[in-house]
C-alpha cells in the first residue's frame, strides 16, 4: 500500500497530504469519470462528444458560465461528490482498513474507480445489480414478466458488449448479428445459464462464459445455426435506469459513422475478405505474434477446416497450419524466428503501408493490431527482438513444412 | 526475388483486409482507448481493429479526441483544495502534533536510533551523576570522625524507567514483523 495512504489513514489529511493527493488521483478520477459516461453511453458517438467538447472549448475561451452542459454537470457533481468523499469523509481511511482486515482485495486505483462508479450512478439517480445477480435474477425469478423486466435490462447493460464480442468472433451481417443478440438474451441465458451457472469458477465473468458456449453450439462454418438466424426479438433493451438517465442524450446510431462508411464503400475502400477462413486465420496469427502455443486439439481442428476448404483458401489455411505446426515443435529461439517471419510478411503485405504511423512495438505486446500496415524492415524487426536471424532459413523450414503437410494432407 | 518469397508474399498479401459489415460501437472503442475493457473482449476487438482500416481510423481519431477532452475538461473542473478547505481544529493539531512526536522517537524506522540515543544518554547521566557525587563527597575532617559517606545514584531511576520504554519499542517492532510475516 502506498505510503501516502497510510500516512493520511494514520495522522488525517494535512496540507502536504492534501496537494500530494490530488496530485496522485486526480486525473484518474477525472479520467474514470469520462470513461463512465462512455460506457454508459452518455458519451454514445462522435456528436455527444464534440458537443461535449465545444462547451469545454466554450467555457474555457469566455472564461464566464454560459448555460449549462447537462452531461458537464453530471461531470462535475460526481466529480465533487467523490473529493467529498475523500476530503470529509473517511474513503482512504475505508480502503486502508479494508486492506488490513483483507475485505478490500484491489488497489487503491480500483478503489476509487469502483467508488466512482458508485457516485456517477447516484448522481443518475440509479442502483445497480452485479452482472452476476443480473443473470441470476433472470433464471431465479418465476414470473413471466419480471424474466422479461431482467431480460429487458440485461439487453440494456450487455448488448453492445455481446454485439461487439460476437461481431470480433466472426464477421455476421448486421441482421445475423441482431437475431444473435436477441436469441442470446432471450433464449439462451434461461436456457443454459442453470446448468453453466453449477461450473462457474470464482472471478468467471457470466457474460463471457455463456457466449463461449454460445458461440460453441450455435456457430458452425462461419453462420449462425437457422434457429438463431430465424429468431426475432421481442424484447426490448431497457436502458437500467430511468430517472436523469432518460434525459440525458442517448444515441444507438452514430449517423456521421454511416455515412462515413457509405462513401468508403463508394469509393471502393472497403476491403473484401479473401475466403471465409480468413476470420481463423486471423487468430492463429494473432496468437502466434502473441506467443500463444497452439495445442494438438486446436491443429487437429485446423486440419479438419482445411479439409472443407478449396484452392487459395486451402493453400493460405494450410500455411497457417505449417507456420502453427512448426511453432510446436520448435525450441524457443526457433519460436522467435517464427514470429520474426510473421511480423515481417504480415506488417508488409497483410495490410496498405500507413507511414505515418509511429513504430512503438516491442516483443512482449507484439500483435496484429500492433504490426498492421508498419511495413517493417527486416532491420527493425531484430531490433525490436533483440536478435537477429536468418530469413532465408526460416522460410525454406516453413516451405519445407508447407510441402511435407501438402503431402500428408493430400 | 525467389519464387519461394513470391509464393509466400501472394499468401500474406490483403491477409489483414476483410469486409466487416458490422463494427464495434463508439463505446466499445472509446473504452478500448482507455484499455478499459475486460482483457477478454480487448483481444477480440483488437483482432477486429487489426482487420478493418475504418476502425484503426476511428481509433486514432478517438484517441486524439479523448486526450484532448482530458486535458481541456481537467482545466475547467473547480480545484479541490479550494472547494474543501483544510479544516483545522486545535484538537486535530494536538492529534498531529503527538502522532509526530510519537513517530519521531517511536517508529519503526528509529529504533536502532533509539537504541543508541539510549545507550549515550545513560552514559551521559551516570557521568554527570557520578561528577555530583564527587563534588558533594563532604571533605575529610580530622577533628570529627567522619560519618559514612553514601553516594546517591539518583540516575539508576531515569535510566530503568527509559530502559522500560526502550524495551516496550523494540516488543512493538518485533510483533510488527512478525505480523508482516
Amino acid at each position: 500500500m502506498e505510503r501516502l495512504l497510510e500516512d493520511i489513514a494514520a495522522h488525517g489529511w494535512a496540507k502536504e497530504s492534501r496537494e500530494a493527493f490530488v496530485r496522485h488521483y486526480d486525473r484518474e478520477i477525472g479520467e474514470t469519470i469520462l470513461h463512465l459516461l462512455a460506457e454508459y453511453g452518455l458519451i454514445g458517438d462522435r456528436r455527444a462528444l464534440r458537443s461535449l467538447k465545444s462547451y469545454i472549448e466554450s467555457r474555457l475561451r469566455e472564461q464566464r458560465a454560459g448555460p449549462e452542459h447537462s452531461l458537464w454537470e453530471i461531470v462535475e457533481e460526481v466529480y465533487m461528490s467523490i473529493y467529498r468523499e475523500v476530503f470529509e469523509k473517511k474513503l482512504v481511511q475505508d480502503y486502508v482498513t479494508g486492506t488490513r482486515d483483507g475485505t478490500v482485495k484491489s488497489d487503491f486505483v480500483g478503489y476509487l474507480r469502483g467508488a466512482v462508479r458508485q457516485r456517477l450512478l447516484d448522481a443518475l439517480g440509479a442502483g445497480e445489480k452485479s452482472e452476476k445477480e443480473l443473470f441470476d435474477a433472470i433464471i431465479d425469478s418465476k414470473k413471466p414478466d419480471t424474466i422479461r423486466k431482467y431480460v429487458s435490462e440485461a439487453k440494456g447493460r450487455y448488448s453492445e458488449k455481446t454485439r461487439s464480442y460476437l461481431l470480433c468472433s466472426q464477421s455476421l451481417s448486421s441482421s445475423s448479428l441482431r437475431a444473435g443478440t436477441d436469441y442470446f438474451f432471450e433464449q439462451f441465458i434461461t436456457q443454459r445459464y442453470p446448468a453453466l451457472r453449477a461450473n462457474l469458477k470464482p472471478g468467471d465473468s457470466v457474460l463471457y462464459r455463456l457466449l463461449e458456449a454460445f458461440i460453441a453450439e450455435n456457430y458452425k462454418q462461419a453462420t449462425f445455426s437457422a434457429d438463431v438466424l430465424s429468431y426475432v426479438g421481442n424484447i426490448p433493451a431497457s436502458r437500467p435506469h430511468p430517472h436523469r438517465w432518460a434525459t440525458l442524450a442517448y444515441h444507438e446510431d452514430d449517423p456521421e459513422s454511416s455515412d462515413e462508411e457509405e462513401k468508403l464503400e463508394r469509393a471502393g475502400a472497403i476491403a473484401k475478405t479473401k475466403d471465409w477462413a480468413q476470420d481463423e486465420r486471423l487468430r492463429w496469427w494473432d496468437g502466434m505474434l502473441r506467443c500463444c502455443l497452439p495445442q494438438t486439439a486446436d491443429l487437429s481442428e485446423l486440419t479438419r477446416l482445411i479439409a472443407g476448404l478449396q484452392d487459395q483458401a486451402q493453400r493460405d489455411t494450410k500455411l497457417c497450419l505449417a507456420c502453427a505446426a512448426l511453432k510446436q515443435e520448435s525450441a524457443l529461439d526457433q519460436k522467435d524466428d517464427l514470429r520474426m517471419f510473421l511480423v515481417y510478411y504480415l506488417s508488409n503485405f497483410g495490410a496498405p503501408a500507413e507511414p505515418d504511423k509511429p513504430i512503438q512495438v516491442t516483443k512482449d505486446s507484439l500483435c496484429l493490431e500492433m504490426i498492421r500496415g508498419r511495413a517493417l524492415s527486416w532491420e527493425q524487426i531484430f531490433k525490436i527482438f533483440g536478435r537477429e536471424c536468418n530469413p532465408t532459413r526460416i522460410k525454406n523450414k516453413v516451405r519445407q513444412k508447407y510441402e511435407s503437410l501438402q503431402g500428408s494432407l493430400s | 526475388m525467389s519464387q519461394d518469397d513470391r509464393f509466400i508474399e501472394e499468401i500474406f498479401r490483403g491477409e489483414l483486409e476483410m469486409e466487416h459489415r458490422e463494427h464495434p460501437s463508439f463505446s466499445v472503442l472509446w473504452q478500448y482507448v482507455s484499455r478499459r475493457l475486460d482483457s477478454e473482449l480487448s483481444q477480440k476487438i483488437s483482432l477486429h481493429i487489426a482487420s478493418c482500416s475504418k476502425c484503426v481510423a476511428d481509433l486514432e481519431e478517438i484517441k486524439s479526441e479523448q486526450a484532448s477532452l482530458l486535458t481541456e475538461g481537467s482545466r475547467l473542473l473547480p480545484d479541490p483544495l479550494e472547494s474543501f478547505p483544510e479544516k483545522t481544529t486545535y484538537a486535530a493539531r494536538g492529534r498531529a502534533a503527538l502522532a509526530r512526536w510519537s513517530e519521531l522517537f517511536f517508529g519503526r524506522k528509529v529504533v536502532l536510533r533509539h537504541v543508541l540515543i539510549y545507550a549515550m544518554g545513560s552514559l551521559v547521566l551516570f557521568g554527570a551523576n557520578a561528577v555530583i557525587n564527587k563534588l558533594t563527597e563532604p571533605p575529610p575532617n580530622p577533628i570529627i570522625s567522619p560519618e559514612p559517606y553514601t553516594p546517591n545514584w539518583w540516575a539508576l531511576w531515569p535510566v530503568l524507567v527509559w530502559g522500560g520504554l526502550l524495551a516496550l519499542h523494540i516488543v512493538f517492532i518485533a510483533i510488527w514483523y512478525w505480523r508482516r510475516r
